[in-house]
């Protein structure tokens, strides 16, 4: 038996369909992000977790140029270490069929007879290599699927050199490449970065490191920390070459994840936060509304005796059936939207098993949270209701009062006409319900300037890299130094018409108790092609006896231009100087030194050395060019500025074309929220006067014009917040990027807000043009004919 | 004194019908009626209620539709006219009061009064209009500081002050007590007397019916009687 009032809750809600649609819209919106960037955030967090735990990820890693395996005894020793691997790395480069520059990465060798003790590779597809079988290789996966590559395939390869035909018999990925990337942006993108797996017995000769190694990484007892440990270990590999030992939160690929989880953190609150907030303010416009309207019902219902409570009930329970469309629907978006996030994780970080996890706790949170601001909207329009005395009730509401306030005299004053003076009344009227309308407008704004800002910075960072500062064609890196005069060679490959040469050191600087693990850029005076540009792009000279610094290297050790710096170089003699801080740099990506070549061949004490050519080229000579250069001895890897400049754009676009889509929708969905329910109870409320004013012979446009002049100013007051509301939330991601790894310029385009306001203008047009044609049809006799 | 049979009429409506509703729910509003309204002619309508009054007046104010029937305004016909046609139709001949005065809350009276001369092209002053109805001295003030009385009086400046043809007011005293119906019948009547203006009222009180030219009653739909008054009663005489 369905009691009336429960029959009434179902027409009121039938004959409310288009606001409550709208709201559970919104409510959905905010529980499908909330949803989905949470199970996202714990795919990812336990994704990782499990496969560090079963790879064995170390804690601490070192690289050093070469020390014997006695030495490993002595790791074992060091206070806090439980376990030790030693490998042997060797530079490896890869000419790949279809693309122009070779891929570049390492090879990392495997015990010859056991399961790696740490950093184990997990196998995808296919099978370790066997020992004894010199040329079989385990390669990692995203280079693979990116070159079609199987089990059983051969892969030309140069390791450490020499040219070698491998056979693959396998496919893996292991938690020191999450994310498979090369420290050089050149370089970036699956496709151009390779790593192989071989037994050490295989690796060591071709990397002439038998009876040695260059890479050691740790496990560290359990609750030790890891600073002694890696001072230890930094003391112990010095006179081996050492450059200087890391903890696991030092290590790239972990740190990137640590990043997009911390972003997808601050998203995952923010996000929801606004549109759970807008839905609760509509909440509260709706059923304020409504419970206006009803007084006469209100009244009836508590005179043949419902208690107060049964009647608030009654409205809530309206909430609660919006809100449970919205869960419900948010639920089954939001798991839409984390199965595809997690597809594009599954691009960018190589983590096998990585699923989508519904966590069932999430999903109660998410509703408890909707069902919270519902609710918190809906009291304040039912508060109202236990105050009303039932005799009170039943009388009609008195005209509503105006003119009580200076504002509405105030209003008087300007030339407004008529029309236009209702129009201004109601909204001075109304000034909580006229900001947190304008202010639902700025969250539409906002989240489409703030999405859009991730892509503004796009163009500026593509001239400042590829024309301001990488303005070569080519670059050439090599395997390890040599002479210049050697590297002159390539000067004399036919459609190389220029050459810049470079030298970089590992290096320790140390200013009072300030440490940092860095590298040294050497650059010819007068270097053309590679540039140090300050913020605005501005070169900064380089001097004589000083160093640039990374503007945000400076900041963390506290250095001012003209302050010394020790100079730990973390190679050859391992020389110590000290040198002056000439100025800063603003570079997007990395810390690093800048200093003259002279400069750093002094540093060094050694005669002059370069491990990398910038070639001004002949473009359509490129190819030809590369194809002689990569069967040189000694290189490491070529990159050409043009591809990598496709390859950033390519990979730019991709990523804006969708989640673009998904903003607008956000957006759109919010303002339309705001004006479509606004509009609405503004035409309930109002729809006497506004038949008078068509029987009094106004047109239908000029009545519209009235109801929809109130939806206008709230529109075109919340743009301006919304911009500055974007402008922080776009500052505030920024905030959450890690500094250390690149620093994007927060350049917001004009064309962003103007982006922004059409979206948003476009949304409420649509939206208010579905409430125009109710006001068209408005029954101007039906209206008139009782008081309310 | 009686003008109302000369010349032709200013609206006329001929067999006019006026259905709602289809099969079992069908209401046969009015059934083929017959009125002509000249020229500068006082006219009460009276009938039970149910009778069709409303119904008739807001056809003849372009409110509404008739099912069947024609109507002519002078030498307009307005039977199957737009709702384009009939809203300037409304803007530029007809003024309306009701009983429930649907003045706009927002505005003030004066306000209320120049939204309508906004929209004509001849037009009294706003301040005249109330000056006309007696409250000129009330222009500032808002809806809700006016009593019952003065806000139909404000209707009524309002409907005035576009110099309508025809003045159709349906119970314009119906939520009042005796003393301010008889303000506002004043009020309507001075309008009449001075501007001329043909003017149709509703009424229950039978006893306004003396101070029209002409007393037009009603039942289920049709008219049923048609009388002239000999003797016009002065409002501030009438009783109820
Ligand atoms: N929209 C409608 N739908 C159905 N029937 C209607 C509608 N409007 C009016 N009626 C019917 O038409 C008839 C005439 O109504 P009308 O409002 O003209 O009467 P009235 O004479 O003005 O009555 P009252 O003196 O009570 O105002 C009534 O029976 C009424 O029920
Ligand atoms: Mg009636």
């Amino acid at each position: 038996m369905v009691s009336p009032l429960d029959r009434k809750l179902l027409r009121d809600l039938a004959s409310l369909k288009g606001q409550v649609l709208t709201i559970a819209i919104v409510v959905a919106l905010g529980v499908a992000i909330y949803l989905s960037f949470g199970s996202a955030k714990l795919s990812l967090v336990q994704g990782t977790e499990e496969f560090y735990r079963s790879q064995r990820f170390a804690d601490a890693f070192a690289t050093l140029e070469r020390a014997p395996e006695s030495l490993r005894t002595a790791i074992e020793r060091l206070p806090g270490v439980a376990v030790v691997e030693t490998r042997v790395n060797a530079p490896v480069l890869c000419p790949m069929p279809g693309m122009i520059e070779p891929a570049v990465g390492s090879a990392h060798s495997l015990p010859d007879f056991t399961d790696a003790a740490l950093n184990a590779p997990f196998v995808v597809e296919g099978r370790l290599p066997e020992p004894g079988r010199d040329d079989e290789v385990l390669v990692n996966d995203a280079f693979a699927q990116s070159h079609r590559l199987h089990a059983g395939d051969r892969l030309e390869a140069i390791v450490n050199g020499t040219r070698r035909t491998l056979r693959i018999v396998g496919l893996g990925t292991s938690p020191e490449y999450l994310i498979a990337m090369s420290t050089e942006l050149s370089s970036m993108g699956n496709e151009r970065f390779v790593v192989l797996w071989m037994r050490r017995a295989a690796l060591a000769p071709v990397a002439r490191m038998q009876g040695g190694f260059n890479d050691v990484s740790l496990r560290l007892q359990r609750d030790a920390p890891p600073e002694p440990t890696i001072a230890a270990l930094d003391r112990l590999l010095a006179p081996f070459g050492g450059r200087g030992a890391r903890a696991r939160s030092q290590h790239m690929s972990h740190r990137m994840l640590q990043q997009e989880m911390q972003q997808l953190d601050g998203t995952s609150t923010v996000l929801p936060a606004m549109f759970l907030g807008v839905a609760a303010f509509l909440v509260n416009v709706v059923l304020g509304r409504l419970v206006r309207l009803q007084r006469g019902q209100l009244a009836m219902l508590k005179a043949v005796g419902y208690s107060d409570r049964r009647i608030a009930l009654h409205y809530v329970q309206m909430v609660i059936v919006i809100v449970t469309i919205g869960v419900v629907g948010g639920a089954l978006m939001g798991r839409e939207m984390a199965r595809w996030f997690i597809g594009l994780y599954r691009e960018f970080f190589r983590i096998p098993n990585l699923g989508v996890r519904l966590d069932g706790s999430l999903l109660a949170q998410g509703a408890a949270l909707s069902f919270g601001s519902g609710v918190i909207g809906a009291i304040a329009a039912v508060r109202g209701v236990s105050k009303l005395a039932p005799a009170q009730a039943m009388q009609p509401e008195p005209p509503a009062k105006y003119g009580d306030s200076a504002l509405d005299r105030a209003v008087s004053i300007g030339l407004l006409s008529p029309s236009a003076r209702m129009v201004a009344r109601e909204l001075v009227r109304r000034p909580l319900r006229l900001l947190l309308s304008s202010l639902g407008i700025a969250m539409a704004v906002a989240i489409l300037v703030a999405g859009r800002s991730m892509f503004d910075a796009l163009p500026t960072l593509e001239r400042v890299i590829f024309h301001e500062m990488m303005r070569e064609q080519l670059a050439v890196r090599l395997t390890r130094p040599v002479s210049p005069t050697d590297l002159s060679v390539l000067r004399t490959i036919p459609g190389v018409l220029g050459m810049e040469v470079q030298r970089s050191v590992p290096v320790r600087l140390r200013a009072g108790s300030r440490t940092r693990e860095t590298s040294l850029v050497g650059h010819p005076a007068g270097a053309q092609l590679r540039r140090v540009l300050d913020e605005r792009g501005r070169e900064v000279r380089m001097v004589r006896g000083a160093v640039l610094l990374t503007r945000m290297l400076g900041q963390m050790l506290d250095v001012r231009v003209g302050d010394s710096i020790r100079v730990e170089v973390l190679e050859g003699d391992r020389a110590v100087r000290t040198l002056t801080v000439g100025g800063f740099s603003d570079e997007s990506f990395g810390l690093q030194g800048h200093l003259l070549l002279d400069d750093l061949w002094s540093l060094l004490g050694q005669s002059p050395s370069v491990d990398m050519a910038l070639l001004v080229t002949d473009p359509s000579r490129n190819e030809a060019i590369i194809r002689r250069i990569v069967a040189m001895p000694g290189v490491a890897g070529v990159a050409s500025a043009s591809a990598a400049l496709a390859r950033f754009r390519q990979q730019s676009g991709r990523s804006m074309g969708a989640s673009g889509l998904l903003l607008v929708l956000a957006a759109a969905a919010i303002a339309a929220g705001v004006v479509y329910n606004n509009a609405r109870v503004a035409l309930a409320t109002r729809e006497r006067d506004l038949a008078t004013l068509r029987v009094l012979g106004m047109g239908r446009g000029d009545v519209s014009r009235i109801l929809l002049g109130e939806m206008t100013v709230q529109v075109l007051l919340g743009l301006a917040p919304g911009y500055a509301i974007g402008t922080w939330m776009a500052k505030a991601a920024m905030a959450m990027t890690d500094p250390e790894m690149y620093r994007l310029p927060l350049t917001l385009e004009p064309f962003t807000y103007v982006y922004a306001t059409v979206v948003t203008l476009v949304a409420a047009l649509l939206s208010a043009l579905i409430v125009r044609r109710r006001v068209d049809s408005l029954d101007l006799v039906g209206v008139l004919k009782t008081r309310e | 004194m009686n003008r109302s049979a000369e010349g032709a009429p200013v609206l006329r409506a001929e067999g006019l019908w006026k259905v709602y509703g289809e099969g079992d729910a069908e209401v046969r509003a009015l059934r083929g009626v017959d009125l002509a309204l000249y020229a500068g002619e006082f006219v009460v309508l009276l009938g039970a209620s149910g009778s069709g009054k409303s119904t008739l007046l807001n056809i003849l104010g372009g409110l509404d539709t008739p099912t069947a029937g024609r109507l002519t305004y002078l030498d307009h016909d307005l039977t199957d006219a737009s709702d384009d046609q009939l809203t300037r139709y409304r803007r530029e001949h007809v003024g309306f009061v009701f009983q429930f005065y649907n003045l706009i809350p927002s505005l003030t009276a004066r306000e209320n009064v120049a939204l309508v001369t906004e929209l004509s092209d001849d037009p009294l002053d706003p301040d005249d209009a109330l000056a006309l109805v007696g409250l000129g001295p009330r222009a500032e003030h808002f809806p809700s500081e006016l009593s019952g009385g003065e806000q139909q009086r404000v209707a009524i400046a309002r409907a005035v002050a576009k110099r309508p043809d025809m003045l159709l007011c349906d119970e314009p005293t119906g939520a009042l007590d005796c003393a301010t119906g008889r303000l506002v019948l004043t009020v309507l009547d001075r309008v009449n007397r001075e501007l001329g203006t043909t003017t149709a009222i509703i009424t229950h009180n039978a006893p306004i019916a003396t101070m029209a030219h002409r007393v037009v009653t009603m039942a289920d739909g049709a008219i049923t009687q048609d009388l002239r008054n000999e003797r016009r009663a002065s409002p501030e005489s009438l009783r109820w």
